[in-house]
């Protein structure tokens, strides 16, 4: 199956509750009000994405560069079907392999094997194509005998081993990245980074939310620069980051910052 | 690989061809939800030396309290009945306040989840339901454990009670989404729901037979009462009577009702739902 990601003037607002606006009376009450309430019966809206169209095919690797705030990662969870659109459609096609924060839905009290079968379930794998898998996810976390303890004994190191082999053992096709990945928590973690290469090589299309150019480089080849929840511009990498860098002076700080 | 996740697409508005996608897709993978029910109760029990034992424990105990102080209120000593009629009410009743209590935190306490993998809305109902059904079924062994001690025989209408429980289960769904997703939109529902089930458990017949009143109150308390009838389309069988005709229009007239305003209910917030976590 072809993989591809299309968005088609997608909008996005969230809505902004204050302890009043999520109460029931509250809602009543303006109800019953009339005009003068009308007004703060809505919730603040934070407009996120506004009139977003992207279209992605096979091979892309996208980079989404943008300040904090942008909407990058509103984009990426669009994409994964996280957040549905309030105007415009959106269209995947492909497996979707969603990285934006790894270590949601691990269970600290459970244990490091029982992680890796609950993972396995939400990706809807059967037991046996886990079973396959399991002695490549044993050798990369290196756990050993701490994969039948529970997940809050672990380290941050240690967690973050786990969190990366589960959300990386299975063949993904679409796959959505966030900015963790260039934090530098992995780059320390050698193997860590090549499992994240050949993770990365093996999905057929690959979106990756960044602002450390250098990673962009590395991994993209296509970029879309993101200015409050608006495409400004999208091409090659380096004329995007050049214009970048122009925009927002401090991205080119961060690429001398670079190792 | 998984089938689910190969192709997706949204569009804005009230969609009932999605909600009912979402709860086919979730009924479809409802070996993820028992999973992750067998998984809430590892986790409850983890530490604990008797474990679900607990729980069927202290079912034992109030019944136990309950039966020898109640049975002088209503005057039933020496009835074997009595003890029987407290057991199951209690048991029918725990499942369904855990169902309640825990349908407001059952979009709530998996927000990072439901921000970071797209799965079915309806597997979280699923899973709460699964999880409250299997520690239904573990205290059920109260049952035949009373029948020898209280010698009562076992009656072949008791079979009737597997399709009360499934009527029983068919509303807690209903009632999980809807209770669910209301409650992750306003936070006041799960501290309200709290404080009137209590009231409830005081005004249904748990404890007391509904015989004992008469006239307006018992039609109001008993008769339409859905939590009543729910109860007394499982319990009955298992103490060897038929249920009320009454009891099982009502169960069927609340679950397709039920099942109605959940389906409204999930084409209306089911888009909406990760923007309220």
């Amino acid at each position: 199956m072809t993989s591809s990601v299309d968005l088609y003037n997608v909008s996005v607002e969230m809505p902004v509750y204050y302890r009043t606006g999520r109460s029931i009376p509250r809602t009543l009450v303006t109800r019953l009000g009339g005009r003068i309430t009308r007004k703060q019966q809505h919730a603040d809206k934070v407009v996120a994405l506004d009139d977003v169209s992207l279209h992605f095919r096979r091979g892309d690797r996208v980079a989404l560069i943008g300040s904090n705030g942008a909407g990058k990662t509103t984009l990426l969870r669009v994409m994964a079907g996280i957040f549905e659109p309030v105007r415009g459609s959106v269209e995947v096609r492909g497996r979707i392999a969603p990285l934006i924060d790894i270590s949601a839905g691990i269970e600290q009290e459970a244990t490091g094997y029982e992680n890796i079968r609950l993972r396995s379930a939400y990706f809807g794998l059967l037991p046996g194509e886990l079973a396959e898998r399991m002695a490549d996810i044993e050798d990369f976390c290196e756990l050993g005998e701490f994969l039948d303890m529970p997940v809050k004994t672990y380290s941050a190191g240690m967690s973050l081993r786990l969190a990366l082999a589960i959300s990386t053992f299975f063949d993904p096709e679409v796959l959505l990245m966030d900015e963790w990945i260039t934090a530098g928590d992995l780059r320390f973690l050698d193997r860590a980074h090549r499992r994240m290469e050949r993770f990365i090589e093996q999905s057929s299309l690959m979106v990756l939310a960044s602002h450390a150019p250098d990673v962009v480089r590395a991994w993209c080849n296509k970029a879309v620069l993101v200015e409050r929840g608006r495409i400004v511009a999208e091409g090659g990498v380096d004329d995007i980051l050049e214009m970048a860098a122009d925009r927002q002076p401090f991205l080119s700080g961060a690429a001398d910052d670079a190792p | 690989m998984s089938l689910h996740n190969c192709y997706y697409r949204a569009v804005p508005g009230t969609s009932f061809r999605a909600a009912i996608a979402d709860i086919a897709e979730g009924c479809r993978s409802w070996p993820l939800s028992g999973l992750m029910a067998w998984f809430d109760i590892r986790q409850r029990y983890r530490r604990s030396v008797l474990g679900p034992l607990w729980s069927t424990l202290s079912l034992i105990i109030f019944m136990s309290a309950v039966s020898v102080v109640y049975c002088r209120l209503l005057g039933t000593q020496g009835d074997p009945y009595y003890p029987l009629y407290v057991a199951l009410g209690l048991l029918i009743w725990s499942f369904i306040a855990g169902v309640i209590t825990e349908a407001c935190i059952c979009f709530i306490a998996h927000d990072r989840l439901i921000r970071e993998i797209r799965i079915p809305l309806f597997c979280h109902v699923l899973r709460l339901v699964c999880r409250n059904l299997i520690l239904f079924a573990h205290n059920l062994i109260v049952y035949p454990l009373l029948l020898i001690v209280l010698e009562v025989p076992p009656e072949p209408v008791a079979l009737l009670a597997l399709a009360g429980i499934l009527l029983m289960v068919a509303n807690a769904a209903w009632v999980g989404l809807v209770i669910g997703l209301v409650s992750a939109r306003f936070r006041d529902l799960p501290p309200l729901i709290a404080n009137s089930l209590q009231l409830t458990f005081f005004i249904t017949p748990v404890l007391w037979p509904p015989a004992m009143l008469g006239g307006v109150t018992r039609s109001i308390v008993a008769d339409y009462n859905p939590l009543s009838a729910m109860i007394d389309v499982v319990r009955n069988p298992l103490m060897g009577q038929l249920p009320d005709a009454t009891s099982y229009w009502v169960m069927v007239g609340w679950t397709l009702a039920g099942w109605g305003g959940a389906l409204v209910a999930l084409a209306r917030c089911r888009a909406r739902l990760a923007y309220w976590l």
